[in-house]
């Protein structure tokens, strides 16, 4: 490295010009950066805000920036105003579910790309990420005309099972973390005999916690958001998920506005707590296991 | 097998049966499935008791209602797909605009021959024009439930504030001319210091003022049948843009819009309108808003009269929507289905539902009949037996055609295209999608 | 010292287990290496299975159909390339691909500097970084489908707050879901408060370089704007192309915020080129005209990604000597 000839008397200089030049930085710096955290975040705030007001508030114009009395009793009306637990409960299945399957099948065929070397491997790697890039609409009709022809239509299980078939975005996330295994405890497990299925589960599933996790948030967050699906296969209220919930709620001529943001608040709810409670995962183990 | 391997295993377990148990609904073989569009909490209440009877009625049947919410009248996207995946209704409560493009498709079983078995005289009792909508190619694929109908309904309060006499708006003087209305509309239209509005006095596509109202008034024909072609040089249907055109430059089209989503958004709250609260003075409107009014406004002064005829002279003129009972391909109860359908849809049936809701009855004999037809109604139910009123044209594209039309409303108000091009659009548009079903017979029942 | 930065193009530069492909063609296999075959199909086997039902079968079927007029009730019917004579010739297929070349043309690019602009204010070494990196990510948490409807009272005239803020700088009261244009650019708004997902893999890309190279820039004299240009950027540059084409891809198949916000209008300014082709094929029960419009979006989005891997050879640095 070139840098390292400096002379001495240059560097102290630099170091005071510099901290002089971070504490103005840092002072702007951090005032967009809080400029920016709250943009984001008045769109959750007017949902909260207008979850709250009463009718009679709403009707006011201009619109006030908090509501004169917190209207608590909101959440309670809008639960009681369509099948929402049910539909709660459905999505939350779904989501379960789907993130269980999306997981372990990503990780074993991670596993297979990343940890067992055979033949023509890359070359089937590039056909998975390839994938990636896919439309997937492009394959809505044929898969429904499938799933119709197995009589899944209005149950949940095309939205759960396609998830144990893998997803190539997280198998290419899961493979870059398992490249850096350890291959020295693999070998070592190899000569004492271990099955590769062994291998992959009893010594490797346990050091892939943090990247498992953070494509276990991915699959959640994609599961509970997903709307395309279940509009085309859900038809019944009973078996819906809340993304069609809400959406038939929201046609219906005597839902009030306050009530569809209370709804909607209550769904956003579990995938903010989920976020909260996981948060250190979720950016070390994209990191580990990510863009290196 | 490790620990995680035995979780693994159990988790997919569950999840294959919890997901195959925990969703499809079980069908018992004497239930009838019932999915409907006339979702208002009232009207699920109402269908439901009428269940009720039809069940006590007929021992060992059961019925399930399942509310269908849909974007518009013409998606089919619950129907399409659930028939498509074998989980299709029995009956399907759908508008009855949409039976023709539902037929036409295949969605649908044809009717006739259980009509023809039910003897001669069987659908004598319908408003012939309801049948008409419910007809594909000379066979009927629903049996019509209710309708309502479109007047002009004026807030005396506002004339008057305006300085304009409210009887000039009774009926009893026939319907306004187009020139007239607008004439009274500006009388009434308020701006304040910078050019916003305040009240305006009609708004020419608020409501039910569909290009299709424009063209029943304009006296539109939409479809030659021996062409088999949409009849985009007719000069009425061209008429509705033109009209649209010149009015919305008259009133200033962004000014008006801004007016609207202010003071008349269409997510509005049930219960406000900016009818009550006097900022629109006038509206075309279906006839359950006189209902409405009432129930959220009680002490408004108000009136309905005819919409609007293009000369002095001209007869009234409206149209009519509503819902029909069809029964699906597929139906595993259609027999059932059938029953159920003749029931609701009966002198009886819509007796019932129409005395309870603030609908019109498509059976004529109870249009004139007191019990059904309320104070409110009677001004629309008599627009119905004097013939005045008609349905949308019933054709495999009608609701294509009907959401292309609503679509050049938005080109031509917005100024983004002249009627010139928005005829060109719909013909591009429908055409295409109309020539697989061609020839197409309309049948028209005195 | 070479630090070996990553991305996708080249999975074979990856550091892996020893081995991978020898050049050289057929070659007779070890019964190491014949073990591993098996082994390894047999576990990417979800994978294989999943290609063969998710992507090849719809593909081939959507092919087969796309030759016949059928609505899925009746027996198909034969038309060739009709489907495809139509399409060329639908307005609704001009004015949606338009519509959706416009939301990509700004949606994509503005969503990669918004996307590079949170990584870094995540990215800052400050003690409460994590309270940014929440405030930050939350909106990327909110189904697409909540979020329509927060936006529908978002910018409504009436009880939204976006009218009253623009009232602040004069803008008069209009409705900004009743224009075409703006009815777009509202889409476009909302598609940025998702960023939060490709920030974090830019994240992960930026806690990919070396303090090091910063270091020694700094050393050398170079500047903030001058080290972002020259290091942050070169070396995000996998990260880049992966979130330029997922980008990519996503726009092309923007629906479900048209689809509640605006239903596709108005005059149909939001109707996308994926809630025509769903219009088409459970609206009015096309199916054999919607899986033709379903090929032509694949051939577009592949064509798409290629021309985007082309230019990437250019731009795209994998090794950085520091």
């Amino acid at each position: 490295m070139s840098t390292a000839a400096t002379a001495p008397g240059r560097r102290v200089s630099l170091k005071t010009q510099n901290r002089v030049r971070r504490t103005t930085t840092g002072i702007i710096a951090r005032a967009i950066l809080i400029a920016v955290s709250l943009l984001f975040l008045v769109p959750l705030y007017w949902m909260v805000i207008t979850a709250m007001k009463t009718d009679e508030e709403l009707a006011d114009f201009p619109p006030s920036l908090l509501p004169q009395s917190w209207n608590w009793s909101i959440f309670g009306e809008a639960v009681n105003a369509f099948p929402f637990w049910l539909q709660f409960g459905n999505s939350l299945l779904v989501t379960v579910l789907g993130t269980v399957l999306a997981v372990l099948s990503s990780y074993v065929v991670a596993y297979g790309f990343a940890c067992i070397d055979w033949p023509g491997r890359d070359k089937v790697f590039y056909l998975v990420l390839a994938t990636i890039f896919i439309p997937f609409p492009v394959a809505i009709i044929p898969l429904f005309d499938l799933f119709a022809w197995l009589g899944w239509v209005n149950t949940l299980l095309p939205l759960i099972v396609p998830n144990a078939l893998g997803s190539a975005f997280y198998i290419f996330l899961l493979r870059q973390f398992l490249l850096q295994a350890s291959v020295e405890a693999m070998d070592a497990a190899r000569v004492d005999g271990a099955s590769e299925w062994r291998i992959c589960w009893q010594v490797v599933f346990p050091t892939a916690r943090g990247a498992l996790i953070a494509v276990a948030i991915f699959a959640a967050v994609a599961s509970w958001n997903d709307f395309l699906g279940p509009l085309i296969y859900l038809q019944d209220p009973s078996v819906q998920t809340l993304a069609i919930g809400l959406q038939s709620f929201s046609t219906e001529t005597d839902t009030s506005f306050n009530q569809l943001m209370a709804a909607s608040t209550l769904t956003v709810l579990p995938m903010v707590v989920l976020f909260i409670f996981f948060q250190r995962y979720f950016v070390k183990g994209l990191n580990v296991g990510g863009f290196r | 097998m490790s620990r995680v391997l035995r979780a693994a295993g159990l988790a997919l377990a569950v999840a294959v049966t919890a997901a195959a148990v925990g969703c499809a609904p079980a069908r018992q073989p004497d239930e009838i499935v019932v999915w409907t569009k006339e979702i208002g909490t009232d009207q699920l209440a109402q269908q439901q008791a009428m269940l009720d009877a039809f069940e006590a009625d007929h021992p060992g049947v059961t019925t399930r209602l399942v509310p269908v919410a849909t974007r518009s009248d013409a998606d089919a996207t619950a129907l399409i797909t659930a028939v498509r995946g074998g989980t299709g209704p029995d009956v399907f409560v759908a508008d009855r605009f949409t039976t023709n493009q539902f037929a036409s498709l295949g969605l649908l079983q044809s009717l006739q021959p259980r009509v023809d078995a039910e003897g001669p005289g069987f659908t004598d009792g319908y408003l012939p024009f309801a049948l008409d909508e419910a007809t594909y190619q000379g066979e009927l694929y629903g049996l019509p439930w209710h309708t309502d109908t479109r007047g002009l309904f004026y807030n005396k309060e506002v004339l008057r504030d305006a300085g304009v006499d409210p009887a000039v708006m009774d009926p009893e003087n026939g319907p306004l001319t187009i020139a007239e209305l607008r004439e009274i509309a500006d009388q009434i239209t308020v701006t304040d210091d910078s050019g916003n509005y305040e009240r305006m006095g009609f708004v020419p596509w608020d409501q039910q003022a569909w290009p299709f109202t424009w063209g029943q008034i304009l006296g539109a024909n939409y479809f030659d049948e021996q062409t088999c072609t949409i009849d985009v040089d007719d000069p009425g249907f061209r008429g509705i843009y033109e009209l649209y055109q010149e009015w919305a430059a008259d009133l200033d089209y962004t000014k008006t819009d801004a007016f609207m989503a202010t003071y008349a958004p269409e997510t509005a709250p049930e219960g406000t309108s900016p009818f009550y609260s006097g900022r629109i003075g006038m509206q075309i409107v279906y006839s359950g808003f006189a209902p409405n009014i009432e129930k959220y406004a009680p002490d408004l002064d108000w009136g309905v009269t005819y919409p609007p005829v293009l000369d002095e002279g001209d007869d009234p003129i409206t149209w009519s929507g509503g819902p029909a009972w069809t029964i699906p391909t597929g139906a595993t109860n259609a027999d059932g289905g059938w029953e159920l359908a003749k029931y609701m849809t009966g002198e009886e049936g819509q007796r019932e539902w129409s005395s309870t809701q603030q609908f019109l009855p498509t059976q004529a004999s109870l249009l004139d009949d007191p019990t059904v037809i309320g104070d409110d109604a009677e001004f629309f139910a008599q627009l119905l037996l004097d013939g005045y009123s008609s349905s949308r044209p019933p054709l495999p594209v009608g609701s294509e055609l009907w959401e292309t039309m609503n679509t050049g409303r938005e080109a031509v108000l917005l100024g983004d295209s002249t009627p010139e091009e928005v005829m060109q659009e719909i013909e591009r548009r429908i055409q295409p999608q109309l020539d697989p079903y061609c020839p197409i017979t309309l049948t028209q029942r005195e | 010292m070479t630090t070996t930065v990553t991305g996708l193009a080249d999975p074979a530069e990856l550091p892996g287990p020893a081995g991978g492909v020898r050049p050289g063609g057929r070659r007779r296999y070890t019964a190491r290496q014949r073990r591993n075959l098996r082994l390894g199909l047999l576990f990417i086997s979800p994978w294989i299975l999943g290609f063969l039902v998710l992507v090849a079968y719809p593909l081939v079927y959507s092919l087969g159909i796309s030759l016949f007029n059928h609505t899925g009730f009746r027996t198909p019917e034969w038309v060739g390339l009709g489907n495809y004579s139509r399409l060329v010739q639908d307005p609704l297929v001009a004015i949606s691909s338009a519509n959706t070349l416009f939301y990509a043309a700004l949606a994509v690019p503005i969503g990669l500097v918004v996307a590079v602009v949170l990584a870094l204010a995540m990215n800052r070494k400050v003690p409460e970084v994590g309270l940014y990196r929440t405030a930050l990510y939350l909106p990327s948490l909110v189904p697409v489908f909540a979020l329509s409807f927060i936006f529908i009272v978002f910018v409504n005239p009436s009880f939204g707050l976006l009218n009253q803020f623009l009232a602040l700088f004069g803008v008069p009261e209009t409705n900004l879901l009743g224009d075409p244009t703006s009815a777009k650019l509202i889409i476009v708004t909302m598609a940025q408060l998702g960023a939060g997902n490709a920030a974090l893999i830019f994240l992960a890309g930026l806690n990919n370089i070396p303090d090091s190279l910063y270091e020694a820039a700094t050393v050398d004299g170079a500047g903030t704007l001058r080290q972002f240009f020259s290091i942050t950027l070169p070396l995000l540059s996998p990260s880049i192309l992966f979130n330029l084409v997922t980008g990519v891809s996503g726009a092309l198949q923007v629906f479900t915020q048209a689809y509640i916000v605006t239903g596709g209008g108005p005059n149909n300014g939001t109707l996308f080129y994926m809630f025509h082709l769903y219009n088409s094929a459970f609206s009015y029960a096309q199916l054999g005209y919607a899986s033709a419009l379903a090929v032509v979006l694949f051939g577009v989005g592949m064509v798409l990604a290629l021309i985007i891997y082309g230019l990437s050879r250019r731009f795209v640095n994998y090794d950085v000597t520091g």
